[in-house]
């Protein structure tokens, strides 16, 4: 497999600038959102707020989380190949598992 | 040595670990365990297909007064499990010798007269972690997945009712920390601070620590204070003063320690390498050009913290 040595130069740089506060500033966002997510989920136990609603909210905000903790702490966004490794490592997987996955739903 | 065509001048070397016997045992064992679990567990029934359990696996290997101790599936569990434990044994023996001064220097010397150059870019040089992410990512999809499949097809519950939401939050909120610490403690190594790496590595392995005590006393609250566990088939458990009554706690309790059960043997065996990772930084075993168990152990620990984003989501929250 051939590298590109000015990409890979990019690479380095952006590790080194870019990510000393990248790391903090996604740290307080996941932090932040967990406790959303905590709030959220204390409103739909106590019937204040509608389940589907409740549910689609949720659920984003931990897609939203997990895209951060991939792309920034997983270094993913720096990645020349990204797209292959999302598709490879996170695509292909969920799409091979999920019919599986629903069998017991079945019955 | 061997003669390689370098790609260009800001090549860096990547040392070769020994050929070792060991990653096709330790998959071999996972697989006997697998397989014990199994069969121990009764067959294994799919809608429109059942595979029962084949006859010789309920020979008795060893009996106590016509009493069957140990049969053949037990010894395949046994067997496999034991080898496990060797491998972690043995590669962390390995990992102290080689954190050694003495042992530095000879692998040190080894990986040097084993000098190769080869093209790297992110992908093709951790190629092989992102395959085994990607069976991780298989493997938690069908627990998860077919746990909230039997959840909504039995008629769900509430997660409040019964779990402690507020606790999990604040052991979600220490995974997150782990998970930032990890990632400081590879910029510090990427900069060439061994020191500075070495010490956000022990926090990771701490607070990574923290998260299992935390979910140890979760479970010995659920299981022996509460009586929530797979064994109740009463469909009541006492919490706080008041009791709930649903008659799919079993499934729930099933359902819930399989999820995060799974997940903290994860977590248990990312914290047992990683400790060995910090040690060897702090005695300076990783460098600025070398520091790619660093990036792998990383790798395996960010995906532990993404899955309980999702675990979190839908096991405590929904």
């Amino acid at each position: 497999m051939s590298t590109d040595s000015s990409s890979e130069k990019q690479v380095a740089e952006a590790h080194g600038t870019t990510a000393q506060y990248t790391y903090e500033i996604t740290f307080v966002i996941l932090a932040v959102f967990t406790a959303i997510e905590l709030l959220i989920s204390d409103f739909m136990s106590k019937g204040q707020l509608d389940f589907v609603i409740g549910v689609i909210i949720l659920i984003s905000l931990a897609l939203i989380k997990v895209l951060a903790v991939v792309s920034i702490f997983m270094h993913v966004r720096y990645e020349n190949k990204r797209y292959i490794i999302l598709a490879v490592t996170f695509g292909l997987p969920l799409f091979l598992a999920l019919p599986v996955a629903i069998i017991p739903a079945l019955g | 040595m061997a003669e390689h065509e370098s790609i260009s001048d800001h090549e860096h070397d990547i040392h070769h670990v020994e050929p070792s016997w060991w990653p096709p045992i330790l998959a071999l064992s996972l697989g006997l365990v697998g397989i014990g679990i199994i069969i121990i567990g009764g067959g294994l029934t799919l809608p429109g297909l059942t595979i029962p359990l084949l006859d010789i696996t309920i020979i008795p290997v060893i009996t106590l007064y016509d009493t069957t101790i140990v049969n053949i599936a037990g010894v395949k569990f046994g067997v496999g499990l034991l080898f496990i434990f060797l491998f972690f044994v043995i590669f962390a023996l390995g990992l102290l010798a080689e954190t050694s001064p003495k042992g530095y220097d000879q692998s040190h010397e080894k990986k040097a007269h084993r000098h190769e150059i080869v093209p790297t870019t992110g992908f093709a040089k951790h190629t092989w972690m992102w395959f085994f992410l990607a069976s991780e990512v298989l493997f938690f999809t069908i627990v998860i997945g077919s746990s909230l499949s039997l959840r909504f097809r039995v008629g769900s519950w509430s997660p409040a009712e019964v779990l402690d939401v507020f606790l999990t939050a604040l052991n979600t909120f220490v995974l997150i920390t782990s998970s930032y610490t990890m990632a400081k403690g590879l910029q510090a190594i990427e900069r060439g601070d061994q020191r500075r790496s070495a010490m956000f590595i022990f926090a990771t392995v701490g607070i990574g620590a923290l998260f299992l005590i935390i979910q140890a006393f979760e479970y010995y609250e659920l299981i022996h204070i509460f009586n929530f566990n797979p064994a109740n088939s009463t469909g009541f458990i006492t919490l706080h003063g008041h009791t709930v009554q649903d008659p799919n706690l079993q499934i729930f309790a099933s359902t819930f320690f399989l999820q995060t059960g799974f997940h903290g043997l994860h977590v248990f065996f990312g914290v047992f390498i990683m400790f060995f990772v910090a040690l060897k930084m702090y005695r300076g075993g990783y460098t600025k050009e070398n520091h790619d168990s660093v990036e792998l152990i990383g790798l395996y620990w960010h995906f532990v913290d993404l899955v309980w984003i999702m675990l979190f989501t839908v096991v405590y929250l929904i």
